[in-house]
Parts: C-alpha cells; sequence; structure tokens
C-alpha cells in the first residue's frame, strides 16, 4: 500500500502552554516517527497506613532482577513477572507484615 | 535523511527550564529521554531520613510494550505501507510561542527531528498517619 501526503500551508497564530513535563516533547517542525511510553503507579495502590516506612533497601542490592526483553504484550509480560517471582514477593510480604504487627505490639506493650 | 520544511517562528518565551529540560533551535536526529522518579509524601510527624532504591520497585524494571504488528502493515496485512510526501510549501510557520514552564527531560524544538522515543516511569507513595 502506498501512501502520498501533500503539505501545503501550516501556519500557527500562537501556541500558549502552561506546562511541559516528564519526557514530553513540543515540536515546531517535522518528525519521522514518535514512540511515549509513561508508567505511573499512584494512590490509592501505594497509600501506605503503617507505623513502618516500607522503602527497605533491595537485597542485595546489586542481585536485581534483569529487567526481560520480552516481546509479550505489556500486561503478559507483567504477569510473567509476578508470577516468576512469587516466592520473592510473598515472602517480601510476609517479612514486611510480620514487622508490622510486631512493631504494632511493640508499641501497644 | 528525509527532505524537511523550515520552521519559522516569529517570538519564542519560555519562562521556566528545570529538571534536564532542553530547548533547541535547530534540526535533530534523535531525542531518547529517560525519566525516573520517586515521589514521596511523608504526612507522619517522624520526618523523612530513608534512602530510597529505584530496583525496590517493579514498576521501574518492567519491560516495554512492543507495537502490535497491525499497526504497520496495510489492512490485509500482505503488504507494508509505504509513505511518501511533497512539501508544497517549505515552511512551517508558528507566531508567537509561549511557555510557562519545562520540567524533567522535556524538549521544545523548533525544527525537524528524525526520531522520538521518550519514556516516564513515576511512582507515587503516600505515608499516612494513623494505625493499621
Amino acid at each position: 500500500m502506498q501512501v502520498h501526503i501533500v503539505n501545503h500551508s501550516l501556519s500557527v497564530g500562537s501556541i500558549r502552554m502552561i506546562g511541559v513535563s516528564s519526557s514530553s516533547l513540543v515540536q515546531v517542525g517535522d518528525t519521522d516517527w514518535i514512540s511515549l511510553y509513561s508508567y505511573f503507579d499512584s494512590p490509592p495502590d501505594s497509600l501506605v497506613r503503617l507505623p513502618l516506612v516500607p522503602l527497605a533497601a533491595p537485597d542485595p542490592l546489586d542481585d536485581q532482577p534483569e529487567a526481560e526483553d520480552t516481546s509479550s504484550f505489556f500486561w503478559e509480560s507483567m504477569n510473567e513477572w509476578e508470577t516468576q517471582h512469587a516466592d520473592m514477593l510473598e515472602e517480601q510480604q510476609e517479612q514486611f507484615w510480620s514487622e508490622a504487627f510486631n512493631n504494632l505490639e511493640e508499641d501497644d506493650s | 535523511m528525509v527532505l524537511r520544511r523550515t520552521s519559522v517562528v516569529g517570538l519564542l518565551s519560555a519562562n521556566d527550564i528545570s529538571l534536564s529540560s532542553i530547548v533547541r533551535i535547530g534540526d535533530q536526529e534523535q531525542f531518547e529521554p529517560r525519566l525516573r522518579a520517586l515521589a514521596v509524601v511523608d504526612d507522619t510527624d517522624r520526618g523523612w531520613t530513608e534512602e530510597v532504591y529505584f530496583p525496590s520497585y517493579p514498576l521501574f524494571q518492567l519491560p516495554r510494550p512492543e507495537w502490535p504488528d497491525s499497526l504497520t502493515a496495510s489492512v490485509d496485512g500482505t503488504e507494508p505501507i509505504i509513505l511518501s510526501k511533497t512539501d508544497a510549501n517549505p515552511a512551517i510557520r508558528a507566531g508567537v510561542v509561549n511557555v510557562i514552564a519545562m520540567a524533567g527531560s522535556s524538549l521544545l524544538l523548533v525544527g525537524s527531528c528524525g526520531k522520538v522515543e521518550a519514556e516516564a516511569r513515576l511512582k507515587k507513595i503516600r505515608i499516612v498517619r494513623g494505625r493499621a
């Protein structure tokens, strides 16, 4: 299939912009291709209501799971990651909650 | 490189360019910014003293999604789409460009750019006062 585009006059009077943020682009000109990715994790998913600050260092710091070069679709790969690290996630979660309850008990006594 | 048009801007006004942002007048081959951020709001009284680590959060390690093949193939999926263009008017004109603020690896470009691949990953954390 062939697509041919003829660019005639393109003239803009005024561009007024309040903010440009987070790996974004304002362009007056041509481009070949643009691809933009944005990942957000916001409350309530990341809301924490505990007497603990859950920001422990990864353990050990340099032994981190590498980002896999999967060609599968986004959610597939996300599920895959969670399945692969199910043990680790569960372990971390258990540890986190037991510490939290310990702290609570200590506070109460 | 494909033949480009010339960009003509009468007045360019940018108030605040911060956090690795760029204002560029001229052509560019490619632009691939990466932004990683942890936004922590601590509502408790004891203050914030911890170190934070990006590897602690799966968000920063997730692989990027791939484009489906259907985007680059024609409707019946047999042949690729061939794009071509003719510039009858060799200029893109904008009278006034007024930007209040730019932040976080962003770009204001007057001119052409070959390939743009931008990525932003932001994890927000709220630590709320009270007991579980």
